[in-house]
């Protein structure tokens, strides 16, 4: 698979010596510390493979074991949507796929810029603009959607997003039962547990809870992952001085040893199961008590967090595009910059939450909208400066020679669309005296919305969500 | 500085140091317990709190004053009358059914307690029946409830409809708070909001004083 977009740039947060320190600490958190598990499944088969129980639930992972599990795990990882059409690969060629959420418990109106319940009615919208936007990857159905009964959230949020969506699909669910519902959809829209496996049409988000909880609800999604191929990421979020130490290097190691349990459970469960590197060890605002989403500190952990990914041979799961802000505003603005240049420049693979505003608490499609401006904007940054014989242009220096110009040599006519101009963004030399930038967005989000019309899902497929919603309210109704 | 102030200021400070030896002394000169509650170890508390709103100081410092201002009533506890150190109330807290969060509640807790309340933690992953029980045994002024997860929010409602059936909804007043929940959703299920610690501090303050 091509390379989605060329990325020349060197960027480094941590030295070898600082990498090998984490790995070494984390190793000691689960030989040392050890981590809590419930749930007879996965503690049976932590200890068949060597883990050593403990009171109090407590399992610690030996570094053999975490070596093993190092060592089975795949490194490429193929994205796929719900046609089963590859349309992504994570590896050692380094792709970055960006991607945003379905719904949310608030939605920032785009014309209004004010926030309000999110209902099933806007999942529509994000479901039409981010299969629009070509900067735009995937979309997760995150298993919160209004309007439904909260069990089934997860179930029918998915049904909704495969009806109307093309590209690749992440799931979260607030239960186990939900995920094993979509295992189900996904397997009869793949053609069967077998094909869904070798085509996993989508991604699965799961987390312990810091510090060192792993209890049978967060392990045995993983399990339910590993089982049936389905791909995922099981994301530590933690806040430094509350889930976490309060040092970087602590809660990275403390992070690390969390991810590093979640893929020894993948691995006992079933070897080669597929898995992704996630990481949010965030700065917990000791005067709000909020867990940042804008901090850079945060940013640089995630980012820091990704080198350990790279480390390991493992894709990593990152996140940007996001604000503490509420509204769109200049510290939205600045935070979506600043988070989506750290992602560019880190080692990640597929970053999530794109829009996401007001530390995680609504998702605008506004933001989704600049933030696709500004991941295109950011293209031409980490493509690097290409410096070879053919581009250094010694001879038209010498042809053009003091005092001349470039503007008609044949070379300025062939490269210059080489570099940016922006779609949304202006560069007018008379600018309007009053901004209408945001104005002209809304105009732009009208547009895609009333415009575009995500390809249908085939008949047959129509057939078995609806077979499957029927059933699903039939448990409720 | 009067020795009240000097109590009040390690307070502040969260910086035990001579607090014990300074009490001693303040009582060997004929201070009572109660004039070193009032004028210094609850002054300074009050200073904390405000300082806390004005962005002035930060959760672990809060948190430091509180764990002071209970060296401090360690010492004077033995001395004091009965009536003399009033609770400002009594609150049940627990992280509801099929949550295991625990972070946002456990601060609830210390900021309670720094504001003098009397705290019963039943921890996470309790049942409407269990909170139930609690309610019955502890007769608390205010039950308090946590989730983090919009899955398990709906336990919440659980939680008040059992106290209802139970006769026990009427005796208490009950908050909840964590990251799904808003005030509309409260006031469906028939509980108060807010927002974080020092708002479930003010909220506390306000349902005690209604």
């Amino acid at each position: 698979m091509k390379r989605n977009f060329p990325i020349d740039i060197e960027f480094r947060i941590l030295d070898q010596e600082k990498i090998e320190k984490i790995h070494r600490a984390s190793l000691r958190i689960l030989e040392e510390v050890g981590i809590k598990v419930t749930g007879e499944r996965m503690r049976g088969a932590l200890a068949e493979h060597g883990a050593v129980m403990e009171a109090g639930d407590i399992v610690k992972i030996p570094s053999a074991l975490v070596e093993k599990a190092l060592a089975t795990v795949p490194e490429v990882i193929r994205l796929y949507n719900r046609d089963g059409e590859q349309v992504g690969e994570l590896g050692p060629e380094r792709n970055i796929y960006f991607g945003s959420i379905a719904e949310q418990l608030e939605y920032l109106d785009y014309k209004t810029n004010t926030a309000r319940r999110f209902t099933r009615d806007e999942m529509k919208i994000m479901c039409t603009l981010q299969d629009y936007l070509p900067n735009i990857a995937f979309t997760t159905s995150v298993g919160i959607l209004g309007g439904v009964p909260a069990q089934l959230a997860g179930q029918i949020g998915f049904i909704e997003v495969v009806r109307n969506f093309t590209k690749n699909i992440h799931v979260v669910t607030s239960d186990v039962e939900a995920l094993k519902d979509i295992v189900k959809i996904a397997a009869d829209l793949a053609g069967g547990p077998e094909a869904l496996a070798e085509k996993p049409l989508f991604v699965y988000y799961a987390e312990p809870i810091p510090p060192l909880l792993h209890p049978y609800e967060s392990n045995e999604r993983i399990a339910v992952c590993a089982e049936h191929g389905i791909p995922f990421t099981y994301m530590p979020y933690s806040m430094m001085g509350g889930t976490g130490p309060i040092t970087q290097a602590g809660i990275l190691a403390q992070n690390n040893a969390e991810v590093l349990a979640g893929l020894v459970m993948s691995q006992v469960i079933r070897q080669g199961a597929p898995y992704i590197y996630g990481s949010m060890p965030t700065v917990f605002d000791m005067k709000t008590t909020i867990g940042s989403y804008g901090a850079p500190e945060f940013h640089l952990n995630i980012a820091a967090a990704a080198e350990m990914a790279e480390f390991y041979g493992i894709p990593f799961y990152g996140s940007a595009a996001i604000s503490d802000a509420k509204t769109i505003d200049p510290q939205s603005a600045a935070e979506l910059e600043m988070t989506l240049f750290s992602a560019m420049l880190s080692k990640a693979g597929l970053v999530h939450d794109v829009g996401l505003l007001d530390h995680c608490r609504n998702i605008s499609p506004m933001a989704i909208y600049l933030a696709n401006e500004i991941i295109e904007q950011l293209k031409y940054y980490v493509r690097g400066v290409d410096v070879s014989d053919e581009t250094l242009l010694l001879d038209v220096i010498g042809e053009v020679g003091p005092g001349g110009h470039y503007l008609e040599h044949v070379s300025t006519l062939k490269n210059f669309k080489k570099y940016w101009y922006p779609k949304v963004f202006e560069r007018n030399m008379v600018n309007p005296e009053k901004s209408d930038l945001l104005e002209k967005g809304v105009e732009a989000i009208d547009t895609i919305l009333a415009t575009h019309v995500p390809a249908p899902l085939a008949p047959e497929k129509e057939a078995i969500l609806a077979r499957h919603e029927a059933e699903l309210l039939s448990r409720v109704f | 500085m009067d020795i009240l102030k000097q109590i009040s200021q390690y307070v502040v400070e969260g910086e035990p140091g001579e607090l014990e030896e300074l009490m001693r002394r303040a009582l060997d000169q004929g201070s009572t317990a109660r004039e070193l509650l009032d004028g210094g170890l609850l002054d300074g508390m009050n200073q904390v709190g405000e300082l806390f709103r004005e962005g002035e100081m930060f959760v672990p410092e809060v948190l430091m004053s509180a764990r002071t201002m209970d060296l401090g009533m360690e010492i004077i506890k033995p001395l004091l009358g009965e009536g003399d150190v009033k609770v400002a109330g009594k609150i049940v807290v627990a992280t509801v059914k099929g949550d295991l969060h625990d972070i946002g509640k456990k601060l609830v807790c210390m900021m309670l307690e720094g504001a003098g309340y009397e705290i019963h933690d039943l921890g996470v992953d309790v049942s409407p029946e269990d909170i139930c029980r609690a309610v019955e045994e502890i007769r608390p002024d205010l039950v308090g409830m946590s989730a983090m997860l919009t899955t398990t929010m709906t336990a919440m409602k659980e939680t008040t409809e059992a106290l209802r059936a139970a006769g026990l909804y009427d005796s208490v007043k009950v908050m909840v708070g964590g990251a799904p929940i808003n005030a509309g959703f409260a006031e469906e299920i028939g509980a108060n909001y807010s927002p974080d610690a020092t708002g479930a501090v003010e909220l506390a303050n306000a349902l005690m004083a209604s």
